[in-house]
């Protein structure tokens, strides 16, 4: 997906659900969810914004999140998604099933990282 | 379409512009972060680009994903649509049940008759016979000679000619076979025919077990006693045994192995199925027959038992192989100083035996064309009610345009009415068809071989196919006629009469008249030769009588013979008398050589012959023929009183003319004197009779072979249930109620009647339909103007009559081309009809009376309407 190998590539279902978590808590366009990515993985996750809007329309295709125009913050026309109760049902049993099989692997993980 | 197209466009253009606008604001906004972190716009834009990835390629994503997804979208909406449409036709047809109801009702009707005469022709017309390899290739040979008066088919051969025609190179590969006769196996009837060692390898049928025929055992006067079994009559007589090769079957009084199974579904050519196949070589086939003198019967030129199939190297070689044919039997006829016989070679795909092609099969193509016109009937009626209900839903359709309803949407609600009212009348002509064939199959060929399958999928196709098509072919003029109208117009009046619609309704019941009464026509021409049928003297009186034939070697000491019989029928209680006759009645029959000395005319060459039959005393007064001159035979003609014999009245004409017989006598080997003329025996309804002539039995060399019963009615069953238990096992003989016979006989002609008086029934119902719904239309268009008259004095008699005499205008047209109609396709059912013109002012009478009752059926409660009808609401309601 990415096209940055030193980065962290991603899984199709796990940017849907890291994209869904960043609306879940209010409306944001698409360069806020891109900014919040970031911020959240400290950049190590970087993806091309042109896979992040594939991502968006997608998920809004699925009825996960509807977008609305608006205005953003600098006065300019931008598209605003929001997260449908849908997306929430989506995002409880897909981040969870996400978060165990992540703790699975840090957990399996675990001895070799500590001998390496 | 322009529009369509031109809206799509725009969609088109709509969703790549937000896109468009989404990256660019999505960049700016990047460039604006960017920038605030202390870079340059230019190293901010550079550095913004390349985050966003390939601009140009994210763009084309985007747009197909929003294209895919929109199309989604569009069928979801489709579908919804479709099921709130048939939704809201089926609510709409719930309301008018009457017209839903009558619309199903004609199309079951129509279709399903139809269904079942395709699929009944289909089967008995159009298929091959079962089981036979690349069946359009396999002909049968077929002669047509001149004998003076007009070309004569024969359809089986000597041995020596079939020889010679499969000898004649004309084939890829030939084989001869005798049509399947029946023969008793303990009592069961077997249809048994003898076939050459070729036959099954001709027709590419392969056993199943065991094996087929060899050489050897095929070569006449071998005997060696082998049989070939039909697949279901294995498991008849053998039900799940396994297949040994030393199984037997008992014939007469002799024992056949079973060598082979034929595979599933071969019955044979015939349409009547053969059980059992024997080789020809068999000594028992065509044994004994001719006058009681046993000549093989491959060596007699009169002997023509032999049927000939040939397989052609293409379909398309038929002509080259009938022209040798032709040459292959050309020597020896000019040998023989014969008229020339000319080949044709038939395709088995008809099957069916050549004889019984007739009658059954031209029924079945009369009743195709009658099921055809009901088809008419019931379209022209499914046309006429939804044009009703077009014309009806009129102001409902100009408020739907008025408040902006698509025309396209209401044209497809209006088809989508007529689906589905075509798939249920469909479904309910799937289910009457269904039983309609099973009925017909049942009536007119109970004995055929049928392939069974329980769905027939070419039926089911053509009944989807003929339902659609009638729906979508009554429903869409209608559909198109509604909408092509402006809103305001429609509105206004809504109650107003349309004149285009009302012609086309008039035109459509003129034809539904025309067609009807055609069809009634044919109708009442089938019932009167009917009751001719019925009244027509057969020569004998068939009810209460029974026949025992036996056949097999009658000297046998094992054997019981007539005499011994006819004693012990005698016994039984009901029975009044027991003759004993020489031969049959019916069936087979018995010539000589004689010479009439003292008769007027000779008969020429090419006449038949004479058939004769030695008969008991008592013969003529138990079969119920009457005596029609001189006297019937005495106790006290016996050996050594005076040679005496019995005419018909077919010979009496033919040898006398006017003149007495009574001095003339009959030579063969003495010469008997003619002492009477009694009544022709029929052996069908139609024709001149054969001519006969009866000896006394103790005056001719030729023991009983059959007993003739008379009993009471009711005594009839039990006495064949006596004769039977009488049969020593392994006897072959032959129990016949006579009236059952005659039944079988008069069973084409009784089914072609009950069909047709059920198609007339039906064509007549449709027509009253049709006559109906149209005088109510144009009574409701007539109210203001009905409403007016009867304000200015009419009174309701009036108003009837007036009403009456618009819709007898109508009637009267559509008779007047209903009774052409029949006068031209009566002949068509010259072959069907008996002792009746095609052109039989009765049945021409009869129809009109009918139409007329059914006419004024239909008009009445219409025309009571429009005489009750209130002037003051009529007058408000314009």
């Amino acid at each position: 997906m990415s096209r940055h190998p030193e980065k962290l590539t991603i899984l199709r279902g796990t940017l849907d659900v890291l994209v869904l978590q960043a609306v879940s808590a209010r409306p944001l366009h698409g360069f806020d969810v891109s900014l919040w990515l970031d911020e959240r993985s400290g950049s190590t996750l970087r993806l091309d914004d042109s896979a992040l809007y594939q991502c968006l329309h997608r998920l809004e295709a699925r009825g996960l999140i509807s977008g609305t125009w608006g205005v953003s913050e600098n006065n300019r026309r931008a598209r605003y998604y929001e997260i449908t109760e849908e997306g929430r049902r989506h995002l409880a049993t897909k981040g969870e099933r996400l978060l165990s099989f992540a703790r699975m692997v840090t957990t399996l993980l675990a001895p070799d990282s500590s001998r390496g | 379409m322009k529009r369509g197209f031109g809206f799509r466009i725009r969609r088109h253009d709509e969703a790549l512009r937000e896109i468009d606008e989404e990256i660019q604001g999505h960049l700016e906004a990047r460039i604006a972060h960017l920038t605030a972190q202390g870079l340059s716009p230019d190293a901010a834009r550079a550095e913004a680009l390349r985050r966003f990835g390939d601009v140009a390629a994210g763009r084309a994503a985007l747009l197909a994903q929003a294209r895919r997804h929109r199309l989604r979208v569009r069928i979801v909406v489709a579908l919804e649509q479709s099921v709130q449409d048939v939704r809201y036709v089926g609510r709409s047809l719930l309301r008018s049940p009457g017209f839903s109801v009558g619309m199903i009702a004609t199309l079951a009707l129509g279709l399903g008759i139809n269904a079942a005469v395709f699929r009944v022709a289909d089967q008995v017309l159009l298929r091959a016979p079962a089981g036979v390899r690349d069946p359009h290739r396999v002909v049968r040979v077929e002669t047509t000679a001149d004998f003076g008066g007009g070309p004569q088919r024969a359809t089986s051969f000597s041995y020596g000619d079939a020889e010679r025609i499969l000898a004649g190179g004309a084939f890829e590969a030939g084989a001869m076979y005798a049509a399947p006769r029946r023969q008793a196996d303990r009592g069961r009837e077997v249809a048994v025919s003898a076939v050459d060692a070729r036959y099954f390898r001709l027709l590419g049928v392969e056993p199943v077990h065991g094996r087929s025929f060899l050489a050897d055992e095929a070569r006449p006067g071998t005997d060696p006693r082998v049989a070939v079994a039909s697949h279901a009559y294995w498991e008849r007589a053998f039900g799940r045994a396994p297949f040994t090769g030393d199984q037997t079957i008992v014939l007469g009084a002799r024992t056949y192995r079973v060598v082979g199974v034929a595979p599933p579904g071969f019955s044979g050519l015939e349409l009547d199925p053969t059980d059992l196949w024997i080789p020809l070589g068999d000594g028992e086939f065509g044994a004994g027959s001719i006058n009681g003198v046993r000549i093989p019967w491959y060596h007699s030129d009169m002997l023509r038992a032999m049927r000939v199939v040939g397989r052609l190297p293409s379909a398309r070689t038929g002509r080259v192989a009938a022209g040798r044919v032709t040459g292959a039997l050309s020597a020896i006829d000019e040998a023989m100083s014969r008229p020339r016989r000319t080949a044709v070679l038939r395709p088995i795909v008809p099957a069916g035996d050549a004889a019984r092609q007739g009658d059954a099969h031209v029924l079945l193509r009369r009743l195709s064309g009658a099921a055809l016109v009901v088809m008419l009937l019931a379209i022209a009626n499914a046309a006429n009610l939804l044009l009703a209900r077009g014309v009806g839903r009129r102001s409902e359709i100009g408020v739907r345009l008025a408040v902006g309803a698509g025309r396209g949407r209401i044209v497809r609600l209006l088809l989508a009415e007529s689906l589905l009212l075509a798939a249920a009348g469909g479904g309910a002509a799937a289910l009457f068809g269904g039983w309609t064939y099973d009925a017909l199959r049942r009536l007119v060929f109970p004995d055929a071989r049928w392939v069974a399958s329980a769905v027939d999928l070419r039926t089911f196709i053509f009944i989807a196919l003929a339902a659609v098509a009638a729906g979508i072919g009554a429903g869409l003029a209608p559909a198109l006629q509604a909408t092509r109208r402006d809103v305001i117009a429609a509105l206004r009046e809504a109650r107003a009469q349309a004149p285009a619609p009302r012609r086309t309704r008039a035109a459509l019941v003129v034809v539904q008249t025309a067609l009807s009464l055609a069809l009634v026509v044919a109708a009442a021409l089938l019932v009167l030769s009917l009751v001719r049928l019925q009244g027509v003297r057969i020569g004998f009186d068939p009810q209460g009588l029974l026949t025992v034939s036996l056949s097999g070697d009658l000297r046998d000491p094992r054997s019981r013979n007539a005499a011994e019989l006819a004693e012990r029928l005698g016994d039984v209680s009901g029975v009044r008398g027991v003759a004993l006759a020489s031969i049959a009645p019916f069936g087979s029959t018995s010539m000589m050589d004689i010479t009439v000395h003292g008769a007027p005319f000779a008969p020429e060459a090419g006449d038949d012959t004479p058939h004769y039959a030695g008969v008991s005393d008592n013969y003529f007064a138990v079969m119920g023929m009457r005596v029609l001159e001189g006297r019937g035979f005495a106790p006290t003609d016996v050996p050594g009183s005076e040679p005496v014999a019995v005419v018909n009245a077919s010979m009496a004409r033919r040898f006398w003319g006017s003149a007495s017989p009574f001095s003339s006598c009959i030579q063969a080997d003495v010469c008997a004197r003619v002492v009477g003329i009694v009544e022709n025996v029929r052996d069908g309804p139609g024709g001149e009779a054969p001519m006969r002539f009866y000896l006394p039995l103790p005056q001719t060399s030729r023991p009983g072979s059959s007993a003739i019963v008379r009993a009471e009615p009711a005594a009839v069953r039990p006495a064949a249930d006596t004769a039977r238990a009488l049969l020593r096992p392994g006897q072959p003989g032959r129990i016949e109620v006579v009236a059952d016979r005659v039944a079988r006989m008069l069973r084409p002609w009784q089914t072609a009647t009950v069909l047709f008086v059920s198609l007339g029934a039906v064509a007549l119902g449709l027509a009253s339909i049709g006559l109906y719904g149209i005088m109510s239309y144009l009574v409701s268009a007539r109210i203001p103007e009905l409403g007016i008259r009867i304000a200015l004095g009419a009174t309701p008699a009036d108003v009837t009559a007036m009403v009456l005499r618009s819709g007898f205008r109508l009637v009267a047209i559509g008779g007047v081309f209903g009774l052409a109609l029949a006068a031209l396709a009566s002949r068509l059912l010259n072959s069907l009809v008996f002792g009746v013109s095609p052109l039989e002012p009765a049945a021409y009478a009869a129809g009109c009376v009918a139409l007329f009752i059914a006419a004024a059926a239909a008009m009445l409660p219409p025309a009571r309407r429009a005489a009750s009808i209130d002037p003051v609401s009529a007058l408000r309601a314009e």
